[in-house]
């Protein structure tokens, strides 16, 4: 099964009435990169750091917009402490979108607990072990995982993760 | 007025210029200057960033990219600001006319409790470092008057605006054998979530 355009996926944060992509660009995400600048319509704000995209989502959030965090998961991994102090401690709603960075094309594993990359492998027990809930894109059918992480952020105030397991296509 | 240039008296100096109603400025405030914006200035447009040294330049953005119509003021500090330099790139690349990035160059980590010196030569010019990472207007002042006579042009110009204030550290309450540090209150770690939700009720009310 394909994964989804970058398209699709743009498509999903207009329909969550995202605002904001506050991003370091992320390589399984290029596809929706691409997919924002073309269409313009939500505004693409890059950062040096992981922290201040995270922290700067927030920000956005207080003032009225909304924004989705769009990076790796080396990001988010280097971006923890940023979401345990605005997202976890604060209790502020945040959805996250993390590719899965290193994750074997050729060997796939339909688990990411089975990849032989310990980038990947430990994705989803660090998100567990600072309690933000996640839901895997692996195909095109998995699309209503992004509606759903949404709800729940906010719902009850809080991070939630989108994990994209591999690279998302260009529809042109 | 004091010998020195201190943070609370910047602070204080600023809240004068604040504005009021649709006018008022946001400030987000990390460290020191938190009691200090506080007392000169209490308002629900208040943050504290902490527990999240680093943060109040990032979290600057992300309002004042928000609200646009509304002059955004952060109230940094040196070793806070060292702690994400890269984040002066991404502010001059953004470009938000309406924030002013304040920080206090008083060359130690926790004023007044310990001073504790933040790395480099003590002749770091954060000033030039902004200018050079895009920063359209930077200034430096080392005295109240001069910070003083400023302000007012400073919170009616567009930016984004960079000011370092080279203050003097206090140290009057450092910590020692007789006087150790206290517990962390639990409303250091509550705030920050608890004033961005007061701030966002008043933004959107």
């Amino acid at each position: 099964m394909a994964m989804p355009t970058g398209e699709a996926v743009l498509n999903k944060m207009k329909e969550n009435n995202v605002t904001h992509a506050v991003t370091v660009p992320d390589w399984i995400q290029i596809g929706l990169h691409q997919a924002l600048v073309a269409d313009g319509e939500i505004e693409m704000v890059p950062f040096c750091t992981e922290d201040e995209a995270i922290t700067a989502g927030v920000g956005l959030h207080i003032g009225g917009k909304r924004a989705v965090v769009v990076v790796q998961n080396q990001g988010l991994y280097a971006g923890l402490n940023a979401l345990r102090a605005i997202g976890l401690d604060a209790g502020m709603p945040l959805v996250l979108f993390i590719g899965q960075f290193g994750r074997e094309i050729a060997a796939f594993t339909p688990d990411p607990a089975k990849s032989a990359r310990r980038v990947v492998r430990i994705l989803e027990p660090v998100l567990d072990a600072v309690e933000v809930p996640h839901w895997r894109i692996e195909s095109a059918e998995d699309l209503g995982g992004i509606d759903a992480a949404f709800d729940r952020a906010y719902r009850d105030s809080w991070p939630a993760a989108v994990i994209f397991g591999q690279n998302l296509p260009l529809q042109h | 007025m004091a010998d020195y240039f201190l943070c609370k008296d910047a602070i204080a100096a600023l809240a004068e210029h604040r504005g009021s109603g649709a006018d008022e400025a946001i400030v987000v405030a990390t460290m020191t200057s938190i009691l200090w914006i506080n007392q000169a200035s209490p308002s629900p447009l208040n943050i504290s960033c902490v527990p999240l040294m680093g943060g109040a330049s990032a979290l600057g953005l992300g309002l004042s990219l928000a609200q646009p119509d509304r002059k955004v003021v952060v109230l940094d500090g040196d070793g806070s600001l060292l702690m994400q330099l890269g984040s002066l790139v991404s502010i001059a690349g953004a470009g938000p006319k309406n924030l002013m990035h304040v920080v206090f160059n008083n060359g130690v980590w926790f004023e007044n409790m310990v001073n504790l010196p933040v790395p480099g030569t003590g002749d770091t010019d954060y000033a030039a470092i902004a200018s050079a990472a895009g920063f359209p207007v930077t200034h430096r002042f080392a005295s109240l008057e001069d910070w003083q006579a400023a302000l007012p042009d400073l919170l009616t110009t567009d930016g984004p605006i960079f000011v370092e204030l080279v203050v003097t550290p206090e140290s009057h309450n450092v910590w020692n054998h007789n006087a150790p540090q206290p517990d962390l209150p639990e409303a250091q770690f509550t705030r920050m979530g608890n004033e961005g939700r007061r701030m966002r009720e008043a933004l959107l009310s």
